[in-house]
């Protein structure tokens, strides 16, 4: 009878499931019996790790290029589509011969450059990166290891330095929009990195809207006071007011620009006060409904709605009638699916759409 | 990187972020031997093994953004990969139903660890044979819990059965393996 718990303990503390207790019974239990010392050992290096094969890797080698072969059409890397890129664009330099050896050298002698400095300035200083996404059509509330609290929006990231106690400021980056409601403490400020703007505050409560496809990213505070600063322009400080909201436009994005504007002025910064969109008796401000799972918008074009309804809903909208684009919308939304979001739209303007799976069609 | 982002899961977040193919290649190095020898049991053939193991990895690639959200992505790639071969196999024989009852698993015993002085040729020989002749799930649980060190909830998961279930399947394989050695020793 005791053989067979001795067995069963065995077993568990080999699978790495024995309970405390469990292992408590087992030392007792070797100790009565010693005879089973023998098994506790045997099991001990039937458990022993195989040795690696100094082949395997090779062989692991070959089977990732093997797989990437077989997949090349669909694994679709970042750093080779970037090359790619730059070998298409400078094609024309390459002509003269020597000018490309002397090229090559020279990226050649700032990559190994680069790499022992980025190498040495890692390890002298490893930061654990912890990042954050929420997909298409996903809303996430986050706790940062300070107690601030972060509503991330679909299609959003955020990374921040799990070591960020420790830091003299606090630092996240963000990608897309979240809401921060931040935990008050002067001697560490909160600062937000987006690829546009940055944002330096103490203690206070706003939403950061930066999808990189869209050209316009804004900040709206909701209580306190925050420090804002465009990337291009780090000297030059704005401080935002409560319920003001700040608006920086990209023109580089705007396809519609001509040339001659987008050598004039590259981007637009625009300050504004956010008033409260009233739908059906009742107020809401945009920036902080989304978090409560409500869609708010007023009096946006379908333009500038598609990207928000293709986020919130995770599908993918395409119009063809050029013209619906202009129309403006008011409205809310909180339980409804794409198929009943649009069938409300279609009450106000004319327009006609066809749902297939995640595509939606507006014709 | 590379050292640092030693879990599974935080190399898939970083795959998903950056499209990055160093972390990509790491979750393959990592992953593809073990679902290349979990679907060899059932498949019983290098070739359509080491395709079920890169089609998972290509699956993984693909449905990368929807995986964020899953808490083990070793277990679920186990499970794709049992699911790849079981239909392999169900192709093969032309059944309409195939389960992990009805095949013939087959499983080696990884020991050339040279510390492993108590387990000698003969025993060795002793050890597979013992373990050849147990159940298919018991056989099965016995690889994923020893060979591929997966807690018994991973277990379960992959093998769709209650936890108690995994322990008692596996107390089982351990007896059986046991007695074999007290007749070796002459315990008693």
């Amino acid at each position: 009878m005791e053989e067979k718990r001795i067995i069963e303990l065995l077993t568990r503390k080999f699978a790495g499931e024995a309970s405390l207790n469990e292992l408590e019974e087992l030392k007792e239990l070797l100790h009565r019996h010693p005879d089973s010392v023998y098994y506790d050992e045997f099991l001990k290096q039937l458990w022993l790790p195989a040795k690696i094969d100094i082949n395997e890797t090779e062989y692991l080698e070959e089977q990732y290029n093997r797989h990437k072969l077989r997949f090349s059409g669909e694994l679709e890397f970042s750093i080779e589509d970037a090359e790619e890129k730059r070998q298409l664009d400078y094609r024309n330099l390459f002509e003269n011969k020597k000018l490309k050896y002397s090229l090559l050298l020279l990226l050649s002698v700032i990559t190994i450059v680069s790499f022992i400095l980025i190498k040495i300035r890692r390890d002298a200083n490893v930061i654990q990166y912890t990042t954050i996404i929420a997909g298409k059509g996903i809303r996430k509330q986050i706790c940062l290891p300070d107690g601030t609290h972060v509503w991330l929006n679909s299609e959003s990231k955020i990374s921040f330095d799990g070591g960020m106690l420790n830091k003299n400021q606090r630092e996240v980056n963000l990608v897309g929009e979240a809401f921060f409601d931040v935990v008050h403490d002067k001697k560490h400020p909160f600062v937000v990195h987006t690829d546009k703007i940055t944002i330096r505050v103490i203690g206070t409560a706003f939403n950061v809207e930066a999808y990189p496809n869209d050209m316009k990213s804004t900040t709206t505070l909701i209580r306190g006071s925050i420090e804002l600063s465009v990337n291009n322009f780090s000297q030059q400080k704005i401080i935002l007011k409560p319920s003001e909201r700040f608006a920086l436009i990209d023109n580089k994005k705007n396809p519609k620009n001509n040339e001659e504007i987008k050598a004039l002025q590259d981007v637009t910064l625009k300050l504004e006060n956010v008033s409260p969109v009233k739908v059906g008796g009742e107020e809401y401000i945009a920036e902080t409904s989304w978090k409560e799972n409500k869609l708010v918008f007023q009096n946006e074009s379908l333009s500038e709605l598609i990207p928000k309804l293709e986020r919130w809903f995770n599908v993918h909208i395409t119009v063809d009638n050029q013209s619906t684009m202009k129309y403006h919308f008011t409205g809310i939304f909180t339980n409804e699916n794409i198929d009943q979001a649009l069938n409300a739209m279609k009450l106000i303007k004319p327009f006609n759409f066809k749902l297939i799976d995640h595509d939606v069609k507006i014709y | 990187m590379s050292s640092q982002l030693t879990d599974l899961n935080d190399l898939l977040r970083y795959i998903t972020v950056f499209n990055s193919e160093s972390a990509y290649k790491q979750l393959f190095m990592s992953l593809y031997p073990v679902l290349k020898k979990f679907s060899y049991t059932l498949v019983k053939s290098q070739e359509l093994a080491e395709e079920v193991a890169s089609d998972v990895m290509m699956k993984i690639w693909l449905a990368k953004e929807q995986l964020s959200d899953i808490k083990n992505i070793k277990v679920y790639a186990l499970i794709m990969a049992r699911n790849i071969s079981l239909n392999i196999i169900k192709q093969q024989s032309k059944r309409e139903f195939i389960s992990l009852d009805d095949i013939q698993i087959e499983l080696f015993l990884d020991t050339h660890s040279p510390e492993q002085i108590l387990i000698n040729k003969e025993i060795k020989n002793k050890l597979e044979f013992i373990i050849q002749s147990l159940p298919n799930r018991c056989k099965l649980v016995f690889k994923l819990v020893k060979e591929d060190g997966l807690s018994y909830k991973e277990t379960a998961e992959i093998l769709n059965i209650s936890i108690k279930t995994v322990d008692a399947h596996l107390v089982t394989a351990i007896k059986k393996i046991t007695s074999a050695l007290k007749v070796e020793f002459n315990l008693n």
